[in-house]
C-alpha cells in the first residue's frame, strides 16, 4: 500500500506533534523546564544510594536541600545567617555568594593565631576565601557525614562552623581539617552569638589528604597552601559516616537520629534520655537549675563555656 | 519573478515560527532576572528546551536516575517527540524546526544571491564525502564526555546555545567562534554545521535508514532532468536514488514533485513504493504548468 504525505499534512503533523506532545506532557506533569532538584545518588562505596552533596547546584533552595539531604531549613538558615529571612526555605545556594560577597576576604586563621601566638611569630598569608554554592555543599557533606573535597578557595562562615559543632557533626579531626576554611564574617551577616573563645583559638591542623568526591564526579582537589590551605573535609572515608549514623570519633560524636544537645536544648530533655539529676550536677559542679532551663542560656548566665558543658553532658547519654 | 512553491512557503513559515518561539523564550529567560517578561512566551533556559539535552542525559538518567546539570524533564519530552517524528518522517526536526538550521538557511539566501549556481558547490565531492561523517565523531565525543563528566560539556562549543545567548555574556568564546564560523560558512555552503558537525543531526540522520515515510523517486516517470539534485540543500543525488536513504536527508521536501521535480508523483514523501509504470506513460500532461525541467 502506498501513502503520500504532502507538505501541508506534514507541516500539520510536525506542529501538531510538538504542540500536542508538550500539552500532553504538561497535563501529565512531565513538562518541567526547571530543575526538580533531585540530587543524584552516589552509586558506589559505603555511601551508595545516598544523595550526593557534590550535586548541589546554585539553583537549589534550602527547601530542596532539606528534601534531598534531610538537613533542616532552620539549620541551614542558622548556618548561613538567613534566620531573619521571611522565607528561608526559598534561599538559593547561589544567594550565598551575594550575601557573603566581601565578607570572606580574610583568612580566618589569622584571627585565632593572632590571639594565641606571640607577635613575633610569622602570620599565615591572607587568602581570599569564597562563600558560595560550594560552601553549602561542604556544609551539607559535613552535616550528613559524606566525604567531600571542597574546591580551592572555598570557605564557610563561622556561623556554619558553630552550627556543625553544636550539632555534634565535627569529630576532632574534621574540626582540625575544617578550621582553615572558617571565615569570620561581619556582624551584619553573622547570626547572634559568637564562637566560644576556645574554638577560635584552636590552632590550624595539618591538612588531611584530599579524598575524591563520593559521587565519583571529578572535583578539583584542594592544594595545600602555605597558610594551612584548604581541607578535605571527608578526612578519610573511614572516618566519615553516613547520614544518621555516628559522625566522628571524639567525645561529642553524635547522630542525627539520636538525641543531641543543641542551642535550645533544656535540662529536661537531657533528663528524658535517662540521665539522672546527680549525673548532671556532677558535670555542672553545682545544683541543676529548673528543668525547663535552656542549657546554653544557663551556661551564659553563670559564665561557663557551653561547648564544654555540652560535650560533657552529651557523654552521659546512655 | 518565479513564485516559490507552496511547500517552500509553508516550511519557511513553520521554521520562522519555531525560530521566534525559541528566540523569545531565550530572551525572556534573560529578562526574567530583571523582572521583565514578554507576555505569552515562556522563560525557560535554552538547555531546557533542547531535545539534544535529553539525548546526552539518557545515560545518566538510566544509570543514576538524574539528568545532566542544566537539562530538565522538558528536554526528555522534546527528545521523545523528535524521536517519534524521525521514525515517522525522518529528520524533519532539522528541516522544519531547528532554529540554527533556519538561520543557516537565511544566510544561505544571501550566499545564493552572491554566488548564484556556484553556491553550495565549493567543497570538492571527494573531500565532502568523508567530511560528512565528521558529525558522527562529534556525536560519539559529546555523548562520551557528557556521560563521564555528568556536565553539559557541549554547551562550551554549541553554536545553537551561542546564537540565542550571545547577549548574556555567558557564552564561552569557543561557542562564539564556532557560531561565527557557521554563519560565515553558510554564505558558501548550505547548512555547514548540519552537514559536518551537528551531533544531533548525526543521530537523527541514522533514522533515514529506517523511517516509515521516505522520499522516493519513481524511476519509471523520472525524466532525468536532475532538478531534484540541484534543489537539495544537502547535495544528495535524488535523481539516482529509488528511496532516499542518505543519512543527510532532512525531509525539507525541496526535491519533491510539489517543489523542484517537474513531473507529478515522481518524487514523493511516502510510505510504500511506487507502482512501476511504463516510461511512455509520462507525457507533457504530467508536468504541471509553470515547472520547467532543469530550472
Ligand atoms: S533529499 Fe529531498 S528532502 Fe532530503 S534533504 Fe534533499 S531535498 Fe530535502
Ligand atoms: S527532478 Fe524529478 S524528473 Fe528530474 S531527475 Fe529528479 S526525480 Fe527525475
Amino acid at each position: 500500500m502506498r501513502t503520500y504525505l504532502r507538505s501541508t499534512p506534514l507541516g500539520i503533523v510536525i506542529v501538531g506533534l510538538f504542540a500536542g506532545g508538550i500539552l500532553l506532557s504538561q497535563a501529565l506533569g512531565w513538562w518541567s523546564t526547571e530543575s526538580r532538584k533531585i540530587a543524584r545518588k552516589i552509586t558506589t562505596g559505603e555511601f551508595a544510594g545516598k544523595a550526593d552533596p557534590a550535586d548541589i547546584r546554585g539553583s537549589y533552595s534550602f527547601q530542596d536541600i532539606e528534601k534531598n539531604f534531610g538537613v533542616p531549613v532552620k539549620i541551614l538558615a542558622q548556618a548561613f545567617a538567613f534566620e531573619q529571612e521571611k522565607d528561608p526555605g526559598a534561599v538559593r545556594a547561589k544567594d550565598l555568594e551575594t550575601k557573603f560577597a566581601g565578607a570572606a576576604e580574610t583568612h580566618p586563621q589569622t584571627q585565632p593565631q593572632a590571639q594565641t601566638q606571640p607577635q613575633a611569630q610569622p602570620q599565615p598569608a591572607v587568602q581570599p576565601l569564597e562563600i558560595g554554592t560550594d560552601a553549602l555543599r561542604l556544609f551539607v557533606a559535613l552535616y550528613v557525614g559524606i566525604p567531600y573535597s571542597p574546591k580551592e578557595g572555598t570557605g564557610i562562615p563561622e556561623s556554619a562552623f558553630r552550627v556543625l559543632k553544636e550539632n555534634g557533626k565535627l569529630s576532632p579531626e574534621k574540626e582540625k581539617a575544617i578550621l582553615p576554611l572558617v571565615v569570620k564574617v561581619g556582624k551584619d551577616t553573622a547570626p547572634s552569638g559568637t564562637i566560644p573563645t576556645g574554638e577560635k583559638a584552636e590552632p590550624s591542623a595539618p591538612i588531611s589528604p584530599s579524598v575524591p568526591s563520593a559521587g565519583g564526579q571529578p572535583e578539583k582537589s584542594p592544594t595545600p597552601q602555605s597558610s594551612g590551605g584548604a581541607a578535605a573535609t571527608g578526612v578519610t572515608s573511614g572516618s566519615a559516616q553516613p547520614a544518621g549514623s555516628s559522625t566522628g570519633t571524639g567525645g561529642s560524636s553524635t547522630s542525627t537520629t539520636e538525641p543531641l544537645i543543641k542551642g535550645k536544648t533544656t535540662f529536661k530533655e537531657v533528663l528524658a534520655w535517662g540521665v539522672t539529676k546527680a549525673q548532671i550536677e556532677k558535670v555542672l559542679g553545682c545544683p541543676m537549675p529548673a528543668e525547663g532551663t535552656v542549657i546554653k542560656d544557663w551556661c551564659a548566665s553563670v559564665g561557663l563555656e557551653f561547648g564544654t558543658i555540652r560535650d560533657a553532658l552529651q557523654k552521659l547519654k546512655p | 519573478m518565479k513564485k516559490k512553491p507552496f511547500t517552500a512557503r509553508l516550511r519557511f513559515g513553520v521554521q520562522i515560527a519555531f525560530l521566534i518561539l525559541v528566540a523569545l523564550t531565550s530572551l525572556n529567560h534573560s529578562l526574567s532576572s530583571y523582572g521583565i517578561q514578554i507576555p505569552f512566551f515562556g522563560s525557560a533556559s535554552l538547555h531546557a528546551i533542547c531535545p539534544f539535552g535529553g539525548v546526552v542525559s539518557v545515560y545518566q538518567f538510566v544509570t543514576i536516575g538524574s539528568l545532566v546539570q542544566k537539562v530538565h524533564e522538558a528536554s526528555l519530552v522534546l527528545m521523545g517527540i523528535a524521536f517519534f517524528l524521525v521514525i515517522l518522517v525522518g529528520p524533519a526536526f532539522c528541516g522544519w524546526v531547528c532554529p540554527l538550521g533556519t538561520v543557516e538557511e537565511l544566510i544561505g539566501k544571501i550566499g545564493r544571491r552572491i554566488f548564484k549556481k556556484k553556491y553550495n558547490t565549493f567543497v570538492p565531492p571527494a573531500i565532502d564525502r568523508y567530511l560528512r561523517y565528521l558529525r558522527y565523531g562529534v556525536l560519539v565525543w559529546v555523548v562520551y564526555v557528557t556521560a563521564t563528566s555528568m556536565k553539559l560539556v557541549f554547551a562550551e562549543y554549541d553554536p545553537y546555545y551561542a546564537l540565542f545567548n550571545f547577549w548574556t555574556g555567558e557564552v564561552p568564546l569557543t561557542a562564539m567562534g564556532i557560531l561565527a564560523l557557521t554563519l560565515i560558512g553558510s554564505l558558501f555552503i548550505e547548512r555547514p554545521f548540519c552537514k559536518y558537525a551537528c551531533p544531533y543531526g548525526a543521530l537523527l540522520g541514522l533514522f533515514n535508514k529506517v523511517r516509515i515515510f521516505t522520499i522516493r523517486r519513481n524511476p519509471s516517470t523520472c525524466i532525468n532532468c536532475k532538478a531534484c539534485d540541484r534543489a537539495c540543500p544537502m547535495n544528495i543525488e535524488v535523481s539516482t536514488a529509488g528511496p532516499v536513504r542518505d543519512h543527510q536527508c532532512i525531509t525539507c521536501m525541496k526535491c519533491t514533485s510539489e517543489a523542484a521535480c517537474p513531473v507529478q508523483e515522481t518524487v514523493e514523501l511516502m510510505a510504500g513504493s511506487f507502482q512501476v509504470k511504463p516510461i511512455e506513460n509520462v507525457s507533457a500532461g504530467n508536468i504541471p504548468a509553470g515547472k520547467e525541467a532543469g530550472k
